[in-house]
């Protein structure tokens, strides 16, 4: 689909950006120290940070993505802001405090402190990174493909402006500019979610003029590689044909035409007596060219709110295990794999002592979870506007917005860029931080000065910057829901067990939380490697070939990573005790 | 001197350990809370989609339920650790 290029929509996406970098330069002058840059010298107030928290945590994944999802798929999506919001349960209650008590830069730091082992911080800065990398693919695949549509750049360009405008933010103040951008950004997102959801009741539900679709829309490619729809070239001009937006509502319960405004629950009532019109996608091959066909798809409101209408989740309404277990194991992964994310670990260390820990998270769940409550009614809200795009559901909060007016997309657009630039700031300040303290100065033991220290860590947000870049361009077209599902799950098997058993387990000793680690990264990445998604989205094989059973690995991985760390810390126990009463010795 | 700041220690190591007791405890509420959604949705699917709470199916209350929950939780641990401490 073709949107009218909105020169409102660039404007106020350059006010964004340009905002963003000179806040990033200003606080930049700022932060001399080693504190300073890694961790904002511990000094931020616990507000700011509990926001910070949010416009961290929010990514393009769960504004575009669940929203999306929530617009085409009903329920499935907000199974998700449920899983994501569930897992900040897991860092207040139990996480927090300690992380904030036992580290001072870095994940590692917490993991490390009881044993003072180079092994551990080596094996949790390995891990650190493979999350970070893993979970920076889907923000970057949603930056390209958020650009793409908002200013009409080409898919690599926008994956090449986010990289380059993070690595500039990044670079200039490091974890002060990164948290006073995800504030805005955190902010700005629950205000602008708060009026979309307003403008959806108070418009409430139409039924819309004329009937259903009977033809689907039919997009091919043309010998001199022309885009087709139903044979007529894609574009705006006379002589040539859009795609036609979905989400028409076909009829209201009680004959109704219209609702009128809502409230939240009639709102949620009315929709479950309405009939709407979405697209089903349909891709197959004619003569060797790729033929997508996106046919009407009438389907009940009630429906729409039972789990199962996405691929992701169709298992639970199989009779088959695996389809089962590969719903909770993802349900699993979502809900273990928040506490034990880097980017959101080390912003621990940017309040002042463990109250302030405890205040700001509880802020973040605030915040977050008010968000993923007003998901429900930006999709819902868009699955019934009428404007959505049948051949990308990560537009539909933005169409959305747009059915309302030019200036609300344009800024819901910008909003959703800086989604994307706030979070991989976060990922990129713990993987630079965690390449300086973790390997350079811990596994390495270089006795560097805080001015070295800065300086290896901005060398390194360049390099993963630059990777970042690499992974977004090779992974064009992956489903963005699975790949942050993976990041949760590698996250989950690699750091929580590891931090649960630290915490928890007496007898946990240094060598269990290295194994405990290093099993668990491993494990889940090999599993994602050779699951049946991977065979089929990346490899192009047939998923009955995969080596696996099913896609979500967190259900294995993690009890996997629980009991290697008992089985060698009991192995190991007469080792540890020796090495400990030595040290009491000497 | 050195006899109060063990003290302090101990006190600080007795707040630490009561307000670790109670965070599994919510923790472990939550969880099954948690864990009872994804059970019913997994293995209750029926049930679940078709009962209905004040005219919204369940799985839209339970859903929202949780993460009101989430919020009520997040909110009662702060007041219990601060009046504790």
């Amino acid at each position: 689909m073709i949107y009218t290029p909105s020169s409102l929509a660039v404007i106020v996406f350059l006010f964004m950006v340009i905002g963003t970098v000179a806040l990033s330069f200003y606080l930049g002058s700022k932060a001399k120290s080693s504190a300073g840059y890694f961790a904002a010298g511990g000094e931020i107030h616990w507000f700011v940070n509990g926001i910070a928290f949010a416009g961290d945590y929010l990514s393009a994944a769960s504004f575009l993505g669940i929203c999306g999802m929530v617009a085409f798929f009903g329920f499935d999506g907000f199974l998700y802001s449920i899983g994501f919001l569930a897992g900040w349960l897991v860092a207040l209650l139990i996480i927090a405090e300690p992380l904030k008590r036992l580290g001072k830069y870095t994940f590692a730091d917490a993991l490390a402190s009881k044993f003072q082992s180079s092994g551990i911080r080596s094996a949790a800065g390995f891990s650190t990174l493979i999350v970070s990398i893993v979970y920076l693919i889907p923000q970057m695949v949603g930056a390209g493909a958020l650009v793409k549509p908002l200013l009409g750049l080409q898919y690599w360009q926008g994956v090449v402006l986010v990289g380059s405008i993070v690595v500039i933010i990044v670079v200039t103040a490091g974890m002060v500019s990164t948290t006073y951008v995800q504030f805005l950004k955190g902010g700005l997102l629950v205000i602008f979610s708060l009026v979309l959801t307003i403008l959806v009741l108070n418009r409430g539900i139409q039924v819309a003029p004329g009937g259903p679709r009977v033809e689907p829309q039919r997009v091919t490619i043309a010998s001199d590689g022309t885009k087709l729809i139903d044979g007529i070239p894609l574009g705006l001009k006379e002589g040539q044909k859009n795609l036609q937006p979905v989400g028409k509502v076909l009829s209201l319960s009680e004959g109704k035409q219209s609702t009128g405004p809502l409230d939240p629950i009639r709102f949620l009532t009315e929709l479950s007596g309405a009939q709407v019109e979405l697209s089903q996608t349909n891709k197959s091959t004619v003569n060797d060219k790729p033929v997508v066909e996106y046919a009407p798809r009438v389907v009940d409101g009630y429906e729409m709110m039972a789990p199962g209408n996405h691929p992701t989740f169709k298992g639970i309404r199989q009779q088959q295990w695996f389809p089962k277990l590969d719903f909770v194991s993802l349900m699993l992964a979502l809900f273990a794999g928040t506490a034990s994310l880097p980017h959101i670990l080390i912003r621990y260390y940017t309040v002042k002592d463990q109250a302030s820990a405890r205040k700001s998270t509880i802020v973040g769940i605030a915040a977050i979870g008010f968000f993923y409550l007003l998901t429900l009614y930006i999709g819902f809200g868009a699955m019934v506007s009428g404007s959505m795009d049948p051949s990308d559901s990560n537009m539909a909060a933005p169409l959305l917005a747009k059915s309302f007016s030019e200036l609300l997309f344009a800024a819901v657009s910008a909003i959703a860029f800086t989604t994307v630039l706030g979070t991989v700031s976060g990922l990129i300040v713990a993987a630079g931080g965690c390449v300086a303290h973790d390997f350079v100065a811990g596994m390495l033991g270089m006795k560097l000065s805080d001015h070295q220290l800065i300086r290896v860590a901005k060398i390194s947000s360049i390099v993963i910057g630059a990777l970042a870049i690499m992974a977004g361009l090779a992974f064009e077209g992956m489903n963005v829901t699975y790949l942050v599902g993976w990041a949760f799950a590698i996250a989950a098997s690699a750091n929580l067990p590891a931090l649960l058993m630290l915490l928890f387990y007496r007898d946990t000793t240094k060598q269990g939380v290295i194994w405990g680690v290093l099993v668990g990264t491993i494990s889940s990445v090999l599993w994602i490697a050779v699951c049946p998604e991977m065979f089929k989205s990346l490899y192009g094989l047939d998923p009955k070939q995969a080596w696996v059973p099913f896609s979500q690995p967190g259900i294995v991985t993690i009890p996997l990573s629980f009991i290697v760390i008992v089985i060698v810390s009991k192995l190991t126990a007469r080792a540890h005790r020796t090495e400990a009463n030595e040290t009491l010795t000497s | 001197m050195h006899h109060s700041a063990n003290i302090t220690e101990h006190e600080q190591d007795h707040v630490i350990a009561r307000r670790q007791r109670i965070g599994v405890t919510l923790m472990i509420l939550f969880t099954i809370a948690y864990a009872s959604f994804i059970g019913l949705c997994t293995f209750a699917y029926d049930w679940i989609t078709q009962t209905k709470v004040a005219g919204i199916p369940l799985t839209i209350a339970y859903g929202v339920g949780l993460i009101v929950l989430s919020l009520f939780v997040a909110l009662l641990y702060g007041i219990l650790s601060r009046t504790r401490s």
